[in-house]
């Protein structure tokens, strides 16, 4: 799980300006309409950290729960993605013809 | 023994009717217990002369095929199909097709084939065409040769296998696209293009993958295909694949592990962190022991965070992690493990403990931040949380606060604030924040309050004007200047000095524009102007506070009010009564009737005996206007200002109103009590205590606080005369001495009220006899009362 500095990839007693720089440079890369989850967490860490006064409160009385989407996020960007295999692919590709969804997906053979 | 198994279970389904056959065979069906579903279906098709049954039973079938298919048992499917065929005329190429396929009954698949190319629609054929794609690309490769060589399924072959290849071999996806590129729109590969083109471009382009996965069809059987990168890329989902709402195949988790690239440990992990109703300690479980497969120092921020929403957890923590050595931290976490516990008084004593440590080594400036922060989270605590009678305890930790940062005027603000009634020491503070921030605007609107307050009008006239002059456009300080100037004149009308109030008055008027205020000014204005003998200037002040009222009850109202608190001669009180009277034979309309409702709870008690003289006329002038709609908060004002003025018949009227609306409303039953009474020093029915003590319950129970406080003041005017269980105390003194004189009647009416006998005889909702019995005996020994 990530701290606000970390998403906003600044040091732990940067200041102010340091801060809403790192805020920039993380909406830049990840812009509300491309990637809407990202930089919603990028807004809620920024509102956290934004001043010293938000900082020592962050610090001291933070008590909001990690959200469990964040901490899948985390533990899955420190591991690299790969592509499915051949053999995968072709499982997949069998099993789905036979494959029923509830929502309606196997309509296929009706 | 098995087959006698089977014929007992069989034996109650022999005796059901066809009904409820029917019943059963669909509700198998809806739970895709296809076997059963057939057994029934098929009974019921055998007994039956037409062919109703048919369909449920072709459904039935297919479902059992795909279900068994979908297992990987594909000859038993055949089977069930050829039973499917001998039992029903019914030929469905869709599904017989592919399970040739799959049982190497290549040339059987291509001769059903050939058929079904001529007895297929257009929409059939193109499914069965997709069906037979993903066969050729899951590795059926042998029954190309069974296709002939025309067909689409045959020619776009090589270039959906090589950019398949080129996909597998990691890092091409630039070739893979280029393969793609050449399969034409009107392909049977087509939405094996769009599946493959999407998966090519999931690790640079996300909105392009997802753009490629969205052309595809639901009832494709890429679609299905495509389902593990829907679940790991949950960001740009549709909310029907989120991968905790729908279940994947064990081939599908894999595929979702293996793109994701992580181990199965954490993989475990992943799936265990999206299950439902996880709580704050099972997090803490999961990753305490969670420290082989992910770094410690993570571990160890995650259960430091989510150990003070399970406590119960710290010793695990202190055994798993280093601990908490610092005791700062220590005493922190134990603070908010009680504020989250609602137990605020504990987290005041954690917070205080943790200032003493702080302030051993209050020089450093660390330190210094860290208190000021806690003590301000500590008055916001006292002010949400504890409430106005834990006031003081702000007050003192605003002090140790300014003590710590003298020039936070925030700080200065928020405690003459919370010192509103210490009229001396908040004037004393206010002056103090004027000397140190001159040109404040926020300090010298204060100083211009608190002044006034003090009634010190002269320099809260010259504050007002200093403040005015940097912000001119500020209404708020003008009606603050306006009012401070008329403050004084009244003042000075008081001490007899007639010129110096009209020039008083003059100097408001100065500052005067239309659009200011609703007449209240010139109400004033005019009045002190007539009363100091100038009745031409008075006279057209009040005229323009009637304009600017909008309602002449209003206008009459206020001065009315304001010339009888500036005991006014009897010759201009007369005119002033004769002017309201007349102005309440307009009809109320719901702003007029609201403002007068405010302008009579402005009043206070004290100047009750005084108002009542001429309140009068407004009681008629209320009751008509009850037709009017009113919400709940609008009648709440109206009664506050009725039972003000000690208005109660009326009140009664509109606290009758409110309860209409809202039944069991507590704050209308307490209008309705107060009204019945006459006040709160009226007197109070046993009854009467009994409906106000389950009103404060309700208010209590609804958490509405203005209601429970209101019953609360006047239920305590009579604790002396009901006890905690709601007797009356006289009363049960009588008893007790009528115990000695004739102890059988006490007896007799104990033995009543055991038989829970309702001794008022006016009888009461059932709800109450489901409480202790809350009544007075005076209604036996004294039937007169």
């Amino acid at each position: 799980m990530k701290t606000p500095f970390e998403i906003l990839s600044v040091a732990d007693d940067s200041n102010d300006q340091t801060i809403k720089q790192g805020y920039l440079q993380q909406i830049k890369k990840f812009p509300p309409e491309r990637f809407p989850e990202k930089f919603q967490r990028t807004r809620e860490a920024y509102e956290k950290i934004r001043t010293k006064k938000d900082r020592l409160n962050y610090l001291l009385f933070d008590i909001s729960i990690p959200k469990r989407d964040d901490m899948v996020a985390d533990i899955m960007e420190k591991f690299p993605r790969r592509q499915p295999t051949l053999n995968h692919i072709e499982k997949l590709l069998v099993e789905s013809i036979w494959k029923r969804r509830s929502n309606g997906s196997g309509q296929q053979t009706t | 023994m098995i087959k006698k198994k089977r014929r007992k279970k069989n034996k109650p389904a022999e005796k059901l009717t066809p009904k409820q056959i029917a019943q059963a065979a669909h509700n198998h069906l809806g739970r895709e217990q296809f076997s059963e579903a057939i057994k029934k279906y098929r009974s019921l098709h055998n007994g039956a002369d037409d062919d109703r049954w048919e369909t449920p039973l072709k459904e039935a079938f297919t479902g059992r095929i795909r279900q068994l298919a979908g297992k990987g048992m594909l000859k038993e499917s055949l089977t069930i199909y050829d039973n499917m065929a001998n039992l029903l005329p019914v030929q469905l190429p869709i599904i017989h097709i592919p399970l040739l396929i799959q049982t190497d009954r290549g040339k059987e698949a291509g001769e059903a084939y050939h058929l079904a190319i001529d007895s297929l629609e257009r929409h059939g054929l193109s499914v069965l065409n997709e069906i037979i794609t993903a066969l050729l690309m899951g590795g059926y490769t042998d029954f190309l040769d069974f296709l002939p060589e025309s067909s689409l399924l045959h020619s776009h072959y090589p270039h959906a296998s090589q950019a398949l290849q080129a996909y597998c071999s990691a890092g091409q996806a630039q070739e893979t696209l280029e393969h793609l590129a050449r399969i034409p729109f009107r392909s049977p590969y087509k939405n094996f293009k769009f599946a493959l083109k999407g998966m090519a471009l999931f690790a640079d382009d996300r909105e392009a993958a997802q753009s490629n996965f969205a052309k595809i069809p639901k009832d494709s059987p890429f679609y299905n295909f495509i389902t593990p990168f829907r679940c790991i890329d949950k960001q740009h989902d549709d909310k029907q694949h989120d991968s905790r709402k729908i279940k994947l195949t064990k081939t599908e988790k894999q595929v979702c592990q293996h793109i994701a690239g992580l181990p199965t440990p954490v993989a475990r992990l992943i799936e265990k962190l999206q299950k439902k109703d996880l709580t704050a300690s099972d997090m803490f479980s999961l990753f305490a022991g969670s420290t082989k497969i992910l770094p410690v120092r993570q571990c160890d921020f995650l259960c430091r965070r989510l150990l003070i929403h399970a406590p119960e957890k710290i010793p695990l923590y202190v055994n798993r992690f280093k601990g908490i050595n610092d005791p700062f931290e220590q005493i922190r976490i134990d603070a908010l493990i009680s504020e989250i516990a609602h137990d605020f008084f504990e987290a005041l004593k954690d917070w205080d403990h943790a200032l003493k440590i702080l302030h051993r080594d209050i020089d450093n400036h660390i330190n210094k931040e860290k208190s000021v922060a806690i003590l301000y989270h500590l008055i916001g605590i006292v002010e949400d949380k504890l409430g106005s009678d834990y006031k003081q305890i702000g007050i003192e930790l605003l002090q140790s606060l300014i003590k710590l940062a003298p020039d936070d005027k925030n700080a200065m603000v928020m405690m003459a604030n919370m010192m509103k009634g210490q009229t001396a020491r908040r004037y004393q503070l206010v002056n103090e924040m004027a000397a140190k921030f001159p040109d404040d605007r926020e300090v010298l609107q204060l100083a211009v309050e608190v002044t006034v307050e003090r009634k010190a009008f002269k320099k809260a006239a010259r504050l007002a004007a200093s403040l005015l002059d940097a912000d001119p456009l500020n209404k708020k300080v003008r009606l603050m200047l306006i009012e401070s100037h008329l403050a004084h004149a009244r003042k000075l009308y008081v001490q007899g000095k007639e010129q110096l109030t009209r020039k008083e008055c003059e100097q408001a008027g100065k500052y005067l524009r239309p659009g200011l205020g609703t007449g209240g000014i010139e109400c004033r204005m005019g009045l002190l102007l007539i009363l100091s003998n100038d009745d031409k200037t008075g006279l057209k002040m009040i005229a323009e506070s009637y304009d600017k009222a909008g309602h002449p009850v209003v206008a009459g109202l206020r001065i009315i009010l304001e010339a009888t608190s500036l005991a006014c001669d009897q010759k201009h009180l007369v005119v002033f009564k004769a002017d309201l009277k007349k102005a309440c034979k307009t009809p109320a309309d719901k702003t007029s009737l609201l403002k007068v409702s405010s302008i009579l709870y402005a009043t206070g008690l004290e100047d009750t005996a005084t108002i009542k003289s001429f309140i009068s006329p407004l009681n008629s002038w209320f009751k008509k206007a009850l037709q009017l709609e009113f919400n709940r908060k609008e009648l709440n004002n109206i009664c506050k200002g009725l039972s003000m003025v000690k208005m109660f018949p009326t009140l009664k009227f509109y606290a009758s109103n409110g309860l209409k609306k809202s039944k069991d409303d507590p704050l209308f039953i307490y209008y309705n009590v107060l009204a019945a009474i006459k006040g709160i020093n009226g007197k109070l029915s046993r009854r009467q205590f009994d409906i106000l003590d389950q009103a404060w319950g309700n208010a209590m129970a609804i958490n509405d606080h203005t209601a429970a406080e209101l019953i609360d003041e006047l239920l305590s005017k009579y604790s002396r005369q009901f006890d905690e269980y709601g007797f009356d105390k006289s009363t049960m003194d009588e008893i007790e001495k009528i115990k000695t004189t004739n102890p059988e009647l006490v007896e007799e009416m104990e033995k009543m009220f055991e038989q829970d006998i309702d001794p008022t005889g006016k009888g009461g909702d059932k709800g109450e006899k489901e409480k202790p019995k809350q009544f007075s005996i005076l209604d036996l020994l004294n039937p007169f009362s």
